[in-house]
């Protein structure tokens, strides 16, 4: 009976690399005999195959090693001075949950345009001396939540991350609606 | 230990995301990673757990180029033009030109698929993992594997085979 297709494509690149079962490779074989379309699938995993392979070696900077090393230096360092680093990292971490929560609740609270009076006196120029501090202000907090939620991700590992973003969601998501 | 994996870690990093500071990075924090866990990792299993965390950081930096609304600028196509060309017989100028052209249409094709497939193509193609390997490297079922690269490399062909019609296409009107 003729193996299905499907079933025989997902063994191709491994036929290809030559990394098949003897028995697998053999059933592909007497498939490819018989079926063109299998044969098409076949010559195009092989160019991908020397197109991908045929990418140049990537070499490692030494500034890269040598900024490895220095790290690793430090850390011993600091744990020598009996510093321990998951505590400095969720301070790091804290601190910039607590600016996001800040800046999240600083453009919450101010209104997206200062409300208009039209009977004070003076109005013009009151209004657009308050429409500026607050759009300045309003994008100061953008950048300073952008800030807090790049630093708090490249801090902490996927685990700390999941929940820190789960809190950060949450605020962002109910940030605005007070807006 | 840093020097026999190193260019593995920030090759695949460089790949993967097309860009040398990034690549960089993570590579550092690949590497301070496996310090830290030390001991807890056995020489057999290295090249694997360094490829699994390298392969994570990717993901992870992706994800946050999308989520984060910071603007981390986009990968440079260029960046990459730095590598050296591949030995072969043909190394004139336009050999050098096409291989470059080629290179690039590759990672742009790459840049297409999702971090996580991008990364098994690296490591099956350009790393030279078994299958099997990349399954156990990232505690994956085989099968998963397969159909990953089964339908990366239909995806991938899409995408060179489009830019090859628009290469004609652009040679004939400029022709």
């Amino acid at each position: 009976m003729k193996k299905n297709c499907a079933t025989i494509e997902l063994l191709l690149a491994e036929y290809a690399s030559g990394d098949l079962a003897d028995a697998d490779r053999a059933l592909v074989t007497r498939h490819l005999a018989g079926c063109a379309a299998c044969r098409d699938e076949l010559a195009r995993e092989q160019r991908l195959r020397e197109q991908l392979g045929a990418l140049p070696p990537a070499v490692c900077p030494p500034a890269v090693t040598a900024a490895i090393r220095s790290a690793v230096r430090a850390e011993t360092a600091a744990r020598a001075a009996g510093r321990p680093r998951r505590r400095t990292r969720w301070i790091g971490a804290g601190a910039a949950l607590g600016l996001a929560a800040a800046a999240v609740l600083l453009v919450a609270v101010l209104p997206e345009r200062a409300p208009r009076s039209p009977g004070a006196v003076d109005v013009a120029s009151i209004d657009s001396v308050t429409i500026t501090d607050h759009d300045r202000d309003r994008a100061r907090a953008r950048r300073d939540v952008e800030w807090a939620l790049s630093y708090t991700a490249g801090i902490v590992d996927r685990t700390e991350k999941e929940s820190i973003a789960g809190v950060l969601r949450h605020l962002v998501t109910a940030g605005p609606s007070g807006s | 230990m840093l020097e026999e994996h190193r260019d593995r870690v920030y090759g695949h990093a460089l790949y993967c995301l097309r860009d040398p500071d990034d690549a960089a990075d993570l590579t550092q924090e690949a590497f301070l990673r496996l310090w830290r866990r030390g001991p807890e990792i056995d020489e057999p299993r290295l090249a694997a757990w360094l490829m699994r965390v390298v392969r994570n950081l990717c993901i992870d930096h992706v994800r946050r180029r999308r989520t984060v609304v910071v603007h981390f600028g986009r990968p440079d196509p260029d960046a990459l033009d730095q590598l050296p060309d591949g030995d072969g017989p043909d190394t004139g100028p336009s050999h050098g030109v096409a291989q470059q052209e080629s290179r690039r249409e590759m990672m742009a094709a790459l840049a297409t698929l999702p971090p996580e497939t991008r990364s098994i193509m690296l490591m099956h193609y350009w790393q030279g993992m078994k299958l099997h390997e990349i399954a156990t490297a990232l505690d994956l079922n085989l099968n998963s594997v397969k159909v990953r690269v089964h339908r990366a490399r239909k995806a991938l062909r899409a995408v060179l085979d489009e830019q090859a019609a628009e290469t004609a296409t652009a040679k004939r009107m400029n022709g």
